[in-house]
């Protein structure tokens, strides 16, 4: 039990990284990204394909993490900026369609074979919590994690970017009144957004055993959803507590022989529960603000 | 050209003529196999149409169709392999089951809307794919479960037409629905809740009423599915089909019935077609890129459609094909047309 | 109002159909009898009483027939939750010969704690569309065993065919056999590993000749590694492209489907060795390597004789077809004596990292020494990852399967060290050794690399060449057949030798043992044609 929880809060830390991007997105713009795990996909790819090229491990991920805000400045541009004015679900479809596109083109190019690509760090066992060995790279996601939260939960609450990129979200008219330009805050929170992603899957793809066209929007992307719903769509903290409470409810859900003996599949059952509970009792989550809902304001219908 | 004229008449005729034989007449050309694949296009329309009640109708965006096409399609092959149910008791089954899975998901949707709607969707969807149909004595588990045609249909000639007939039947059903109280009920709804419950509409019973109908198609078409393929297996219903249910709704057009017909059928056919065609030589051309296989052509070509609708030509299919069906039926071009940003065309 | 034409709408279309359908399917009901006949035979896969309680079934379902149980159940502890989900046999008899020739087959084996006991009918795998139950089959023999295993189940005998030989896909010139294989899908294996060299072996031939003249083209469909999709390219290949014979390479879901739909339509198919349950009973198939039940009793001497540890946990992917082996292993190891089960779980096909962490954890817990693992390359690479990150080193084995293949010791180093697998085919480093030819041909024919993926066509190529040699220029279905189950022992020195009989239709009798090193990142083939230890 007391292992289960260890491995919660690790498995939880990589969906908070993808929270965060989510978190990021919301509170810029409103719209649920879709593409979110795909930018983390990419960059896995970008990374594997230098890696195995020869390309010392370093700056490979930077690779990686350049081709996740290459994909992410496609995306604003092509879809997001077109749509800027349209209803949110209408992005959020958009979105899905860009990372259905992204999985093609990955089936496409990269084949849907397994690869593998080795962690960051390598130390298997740098310590052991409960008698459940942690590697070096799992802290290295908990350490990146935390600190991301803590540096975006800054930068909206005190840097002047970060006001701008807020006002954006909640009036645009006004934010480009001020001479603040629109376009290039949205470039800037793409870019970000998808530079998290890209960071997300780099982190957390070693750890996975493999990865393949697709894998984190396959694995990682609702329950990231779910954490990011569940510390509050606007709360970057809360991403990172609700990546903890998602992956501690998968991992006691597996570990314990009831559920996961007579239940296929438990951990999604448990996590579209947590959704639905949440979005029933306290939709505006856990670190949200205390009267409710308080999403940006729709825009034309 | 005056809709009265004699060759007003036998363009029109040759029109339909034409259409109905490349329905009725050209599968039985083919051979067996091809045949298969045209009824999973006439299926795919089905699960388009239901897809459009819900998303063009009622405003409800279900980012987990596949969980209702793949829940009548479990439920319709366990009560035929299983339970040795005849084709039309398991139909009937699973008619009530789709009906009641989407109902409470309407529930859900009453409470829960927009956005975080679509996220408890995809997470139903998620769910159902990993949990309920991993349930082996229910699906089969990775071997999947049989699913026999009835005797009566057993070529995939006559399953065809069967297919055909019901999706004539949905296509009816979907017709009234709309032209009724309770299709203007929703639409009003979809345009403005406050409106539309100014005048008395009840939100909640027509939306349960969208769902239901939904549910109920999704799993009428499910059960085809499962029974045309004579086995159906859990890896089929993935997040990806979802999606592209998605897109064939969304590229065909919301609303039009025709144009969503046509984009379901197209996206069925995709690969068929790229093969067929001979498409992917025209790719494999190109020297830089890798050989592009007929069966991802649907994921790759769908989602490129998908971003060009919603930016450029949000009608999709139905606003290119409406023309022709105003010509169809001799009504005369409107005047003045309001353009909405959503797709929507207001005849004036 | 509208509520109103929905409803009639509904009652049109009901009546329509109704009208239409009538009765029940013709289909179902064979299909029904056909698998009550399957269960009959399919059950004694391994000699537990669970076998002899599912033979019980259609006694509990009111067959009117000499109940082919009786002599068993009175050895066997009764109560079986067997039948839950099994479906109701439409009353067929059972042959009346079946229980004079089964009573004596069933050795009198201890009872195992099976942990999935109820799951034998419950989680039936899809049955055979159309197939047509033989009446008055003779009675089963049993089937002859070399290695002291579990009892295999008394496959029914071959049935006399009658008719004009029937010569589809055989011309003057070629043979036309269908293979498929995953190429897309989730399936774990490199991309064009399977399309680049699944007709090597022919075109190697061709340039000798061929067979009694005739060269063997290949049709090559991708299954897209899901029964559905695979059932759709066996159609394509029988109905379009008119083959002799099918093969199916990787894929135990697909080869079930595809094996049973090929009976039902007559057409002979072949494939690797993989699970029983599903497959015993069909006519027309045969496994040219041993299934997984069947080397569950070479395993369990492996893990006492060789590795020398003694606390055993058995992991097996939760599919349905798969139960039977699960109960196969755990007899064969109780069995051997000196070995304690300390765990046996099942885990999902597509199983999520967090379970797969969670197995791993709980693995390590159990104090395993040795772990059985039949599972697809990816969770089983998965698991492996996670015990080594926990600082857990058990010795891996598991019967025949991809798991042998190198991109596994690639991926899974250094997790998967001493890891020991059974395998139908040999590895790179002892092929030239037994067939020169096939690094040659493939040099020649398709790249510089060999792979071992090629090895695992090759030897199933040259193993139906032996069958095809040993039919003679006279080819048709029926005389193929008729070769194939004369007894005659097929040597291809690339996989092992096989023979079927009349009833016999899993006929190998050894395998090769891979052992993972490390130090290579490869496989070392360290046993070649082994049944003990």
């Amino acid at each position: 039990m007391r292992q289960a929880l260890v491995i919660g809060v690790v498995a939880g830390s990589g969906y908070g990284l993808i929270a965060l991007g989510l978190v990021l997105v919301y509170k810029s713009s409103g719209i649920f990204n879709f593409a979110q795990g795909e930018f983390g996909t990419v960059a896995v790819f970008a990374l594997w394909g230098a890696h195995s090229a020869g390309v010392p491990y370093g700056v490979a991920m930077l690779l990686g993490l350049g081709a996740a805000l290459a994909s992410g400045l496609v995306t604003e541009r092509f879809v997001v900026r077109p749509l800027f004015a349209a209803p949110r679900v209408t992005l959020l479809v958009a979105t899905a369609g860009v990372s259905l596109f992204a999985i093609g083109a990955e089936l496409w190019l990269g084949h849907s074979q397994l690869r593998f690509v080795a962690p960051a760090l390598g130390r298997l066992d740098r310590m052991s919590v409960f008698g459940f060995h942690v590697s070096d790279q799992r802290l290295l996601v908990i350490a990146t994690l935390v600190a991301l939260a803590v540096a975006g939960a800054a930068f909206f609450a005190r840097t002047n970017l970060g006001l701008a990129v807020l006002g954006l979200s909640q009036n645009p008219l006004a934010t480009e009144l001020m001479g603040i330009s629109a376009e290039r805050l949205s470039r800037f929170t793409w870019g970000t957004a998808a530079v998290l992603g890209g960071l997300g899957g780099i982190l957390s793809a070693p750890l996975a055993g493999g990865f393949g066209p697709g894998f984190v929007t396959l694995s990682s992307l609702i329950p990231a959803f779910t954490a990011a719903v569940l510390g509050g769509m606007n709360s970057l903290p809360g991403a990172l507590v609700g990546g903890i409470v998602v992956g501690v409810a998968e991992s006691v859900t597996v570990s314990s022989p009831l559920f996961s003996e007579h239940v296929p599949g438990a951990p999604s059952v448990v996590v579209f529960a947590l959704l639905v509970a949440v979005l029933t009792f306290r939709p505006q989550g856990l670190l949200g603000p205390r009267s409710g809902l308080a999403a940006p304001a729709e825009r034309a219908r | 050209m005056n809709g009265h004229s004699t060759v007003g008449w036998i363009a029109r005729g040759t029109a339909v003529g034409g259409i109905a034989a490349l329905v009725l007449v050209f599968p039985l050309t083919r051979s067996g196999i091809e045949v298969n694949i045209f009824t999973e296009a006439v299926i795919y329309a089905i699960i388009g149409l239901s897809l459009n009640v819900l998303l063009g109708y009622a405003g409800q965006i279900s980012l987990g169709h596949q969980a209702f096409v793949g829940i009548g399609a479990f439920t319709s092959a366990y009560m035929t392999s299983v339970h040795e149910q005849n084709f039309v008791a398991a139909l009937g089954v699973t008619m009530v089951v789709g009906a009641v899975q989407a109902l409470l998901l309407g529930v859900v949707s009453l409470r829960i809307t927009g956005l975080y709607f679509a996220l408890v969707t995809l997470a139903y969807g998620r769910m159902a794919e990993n949990s309920l149909f991993n349930i082996t004595s229910f699906t089969g588990g990775s071997t999947g479960q049989a699913a026999p045609k009835p005797a009566a249909f057993a070529s995939d000639y006559r399953y065809y037409y069967l297919c055909l007939a019901v999706l004539a039947i949905v296509l009816f059903i979907d017709w009234r629905l709309t032209s009724t109280k309770t299709g203007r009920a929703l639409l009003a709804i979809r345009q403005d809740p406050r409106v539309a419950a100014s005048f008395g509409a009840s939100l909640k019973r027509y939306t349960l009423i969208a769902f239901v109908t939904s549910g109920v198609f999704a799993s009428v078409a499910g059960a085809l599915l499962a029974h045309n393929t004579t086995s159906v297996v859990s890896s089929q219903f993935d997040f990806r089909l979802a999606l592209v249910f998605v897109i064939m709704t969304v590229v065909g057009g919301l609303r039009s019935r025709a144009g969503v017909v046509v984009g379901s059928v197209f996206f069925a056919l995709t690969d068929y077609l790229f093969d067929r065609l001979h498409l992917s030589v025209a790719i494999n051309a190109i020297p830089v890129l890798p050989d592009l296989s007929p069966d991802l052509a649907p994921l790759v070509v769908g989602p490129l459609l998908l971003i060009f609708t919603l930016t450029r030509h949000p009608g999709g299919f139905g606003e290119m094909l409406r023309p022709f069906g105003r010509w169809l039926r001799r009504e005369p071009s409107p005047h003045t047309e309001i353009d909405l940003r959503d797709g929507e065309r207001v005849h004036a | 109002m509208s509520r109103k034409y929905r409803r009639s709408a509904a009652l049109v279309m009901t009546l329509l159909l109704a009208g239409a359908c009538g009765q029940k399917p013709s289909t179902i009901r064979d299909s029904a009898a056909a698998r009550a006949k399957e269960f009959q035979y399919e059950a004694p896969a391994e000699p537990s009483d669970e076998g002899h309680a599912g033979v019980a079934t259609p006694a509990d379902a009111g067959v009117a027939a000499p109940e082919p149980a009786a002599p068993d159940s009175a050895a066997a502890p009764p109560a079986q939750p067997i039948g839950d989900g099994n479906a109701p046999v439409l009353g067929l008899p059972a042959p009346a010969s079946t229980p004079a020739a089964s009573g004596p087959l069933r050795p009198t084996r201890s009872r195992q704690a099976a942990a999935t006991a109820s799951d034998t009918s419950s989680s039936e795998p899809p049955s055979a569309p159309a197939a047509t139950p033989a009446s008055g089959r003779p009675a089963p023999s049993e089937r002859e065993q070399a290695t002291s295993g579990p009892v295999p189940p008394p496959s029914p005998p071959r049935e006399a065919i009658e008719g004009p030989p029937d010569r589809t896909g055989v011309s003057d010139t070629t043979i036309r056999i269908g293979i498929h294989a995953p190429v897309t899908g989730a399936a774990p294996f490199p991309q064009h590993a399977f399309e680049q060299s699944n007709d090597l072996y022919w075109k190697f031939l061709a340039e000798k000749g061929g067979v009694h003249g005739r060269k063997v083209e290949v049709v090559f469909r991708d299954d897209k590694y899901n029964p559905s999709s695979a059932v759709q390219a066996c159609r394509e290949m029988v109905e379009e492209q008119k083959v002799f014979a099918i093969i199916g390479f990787a894929g135990a879901d697909q080869i079930t489907a595809c094996a049973r739909y090929a009976d039902s339509v007559n057409v002979p198919y072949f494939s690797g060795g993989v699970n029983e349950e599903g497959l015993a009973g069909l006519n027309r198939y045969f496994a040219i390597s041993q299934t997984y039940d069947q080397q569950s009793a070479t395993l369990a001497k492996l893990m006492k004789n060789r590795i020398g540890k003694t606390k055993v946990a058995i992991v097996v992917i939760a599919s349905p077809s798969l139960n039977n082996t699960v109960k196969s292993i755990t007899s064969e190891v109780l069995r051997a004596g000196g070995l304690q089960i300390v765990r046996s779980s099942r885990i999902g096909k597509y199983a999520s990292d967090a379970e797969l962490l969670s197995e791993a954890q709980q693995l390590r817990n159990s104090g395993a020494d040795v772990v059985y693992i039949l599972a697809a390359p990816i969770p089983f690479i998965k698991l492996a990852t996670n015990a080594q990150a926990q600082g857990y080193h058990p010795t891996w084995v598991g019967p025949g399967t991809t798991n042998g293949l190198a991109v596994v010791a690639e991926a899974g180093c250094p997790s998967v060290e001493g890891a020991k697998f059974l395998s139908p085919f040999p590895q790179l480093d002892v092929i030239d050794a037994l067939d020169p030819d096939y690094k040659a041909s493939f040099r020649r024919w398709v790249g510089p690399n060999p792979d071992d993926v090629g090895i695992l066509m090759w030897g199933l190529n040259k193993s139906i060449h032996q069958m095809l040699e040993a039919t003679g220029r006279d080819l048709s279905r029926q005389s193929f057949l008729k070769a194939v189950t004369s007894g005659r022992v097929f040597h291809s020195n690339v996989y092992p030798d096989v023979s079927y009989d009349s009833t016999i239709r899993f006929g190998a009798k050894t395998a090769h043992l891979l052992e993972a090193d490390c130090t290579t990142r490869s496989w070392k083939t360290t046993g070649r044609f082994v049944a003990d230890f």
